[in-house]
């Protein structure tokens, strides 16, 4: 691989930076904030809203930091546990539960892979359906003899140019990254997860809908793409 | 209107825990959030039914983004203040927010700059 330029090194530092703060700014300034407001909070909404709105927002902080790690290819973020065979479809329940996303039928037998890094791929790909949809989204499971799918449509209004650039963030500039919502890390997150177990994530967009496809091997693989 | 107390804003911010924070600590400042929408067309129908003082605009959110709400809102609810509220600030935010005349202000988990331009926007006169 060819070295780019130093000012295209500095560019791209820039970029890198750039969706690093935005992305972990949510959750620092959530709990920044509600941590303030525990000062004085009346002890009951402390207990039932305001604690609970802290724990997820720091478990969303320590997400984000290895969602970042992982898809800068940087191994340190890998699980140090074995992987082992997982319910795509169980996973697919639970990170729909209180949302639209409906789940249709069970896959045919498991996959392959660690069962947190499957779920945060899986909730990227599921909140992007549930902030994009037109009407319901939904999740169906595809197989053959090697891998194991989960399939999320997601009906829409518009189609999307250049598809597989939405999991190139790094290398978008500041107008593109803020104008166009969604683009943000899930997506390149939820491919770099899977990729982690020899899995992969892929996106198709028509007209009226949006797919992406977290696919998964029923054995042992391989990770793909990472240094 | 000089004082805090009685001003409406409706918050638009696709993140629901930035909502339940801005309610929560606006309310310590006597300002109440009457609405909350997840994007840009839930926020000018809800400043169309509620009729706030201001509607606190997040620029990155599906459907219908804070920069394509501005003037949409401008258009439809002429009398509602907007404040951009944005994780992201750069040259092309501050320009285009600039360009539009809209006071921006970056997230964080401080209220009181937030407090101090919604109660600068309301102390302006309304066009009509």
């Amino acid at each position: 691989m060819t070295t780019p330029p130093p000012d295209a090194l500095d560019l791209i530092r820039r970029r890198v930076i750039n969706v690093v703060g935005h992305e972990l700014r949510t959750p620092i300034t959530t709990v920044r904030g509600l941590a303030e407001l525990l000062v004085d909070a009346d002890p009951e909404e402390a207990r039932t809203v305001i604690i609970p709105a802290l724990i997820r927002n720091s478990r969303r902080s320590e997400e984000l930091l290895d969602d970042l790690l992982i898809v800068s290819e940087v191994k340190t973020a890998h699980p140090v546990e074995k992987a082992d065979a997982i319910d795509l479809g169980e996973i697919a329940r639970s990170v729909t539960r209180h949302t639209v996303v409906r789940v249709e039928g069970a896959p045919d037998g498991p996959a392959y892979g660690h069962g947190d890094l499957v779920t945060r791929a899986l909730r990227h790909l599921v909140s992007n359906a549930v902030k994009y949809h037109q009407s319901d989204p939904w999740i169906h499971f595809e197989s053959d003899e090697d891998d194991v799918t989960a399939v999320v449509v997601t009906p829409v209004d518009g189609q999307i140019d250049d598809v597989e650039s939405i999991f190139e963030l790094f290398f978008r500039g500041e107008s593109a990254v803020t104008r166009a919502a969604g683009l943000g890390i899930g997506l390149p997150a939820a491919r770099s997860l899977a990729r982690v177990d020899g899995g992969d994530v892929s996106v198709e967009s028509t007209p009226t809908r949006f797919t992406a496809r977290l696919r998964l091997p029923r054995s042992a693989r391989p990770a793909q793409g990472v240094s | 209107m000089n004082a805090a107390d009685g001003i409406e804003v409706v918050v638009a911010d696709d993140e629901a825990d930035i909502r339940l924070l801005l309610k929560l600590q606006l309310r310590q400042f006597g300002i109440s959030v009457v609405a909350e929408a997840t994007d840009g067309i839930e926020a000018i129908e809800l400043c169309e039914a509620t009729k706030p003082h201001v509607v606190i605009l997040d620029l990155l959110m599906p459907n219908m983004n804070g920069f394509e709400a501005i003037p949409e809102l401008r258009r439809r609810c002429p009398n509602v203040k907007i404040i951009a509220y944005s994780a992201v600030a750069g040259d092309f935010v501050r320009d285009e927010m600039a360009r539009h005349d809209v006071p921006l202000r970056l997230k964080n988990g401080d209220a009181e700059p937030l407090v101090a331009a919604i109660r600068s926007v309301v102390s302006e006169p309304c066009p009509d």
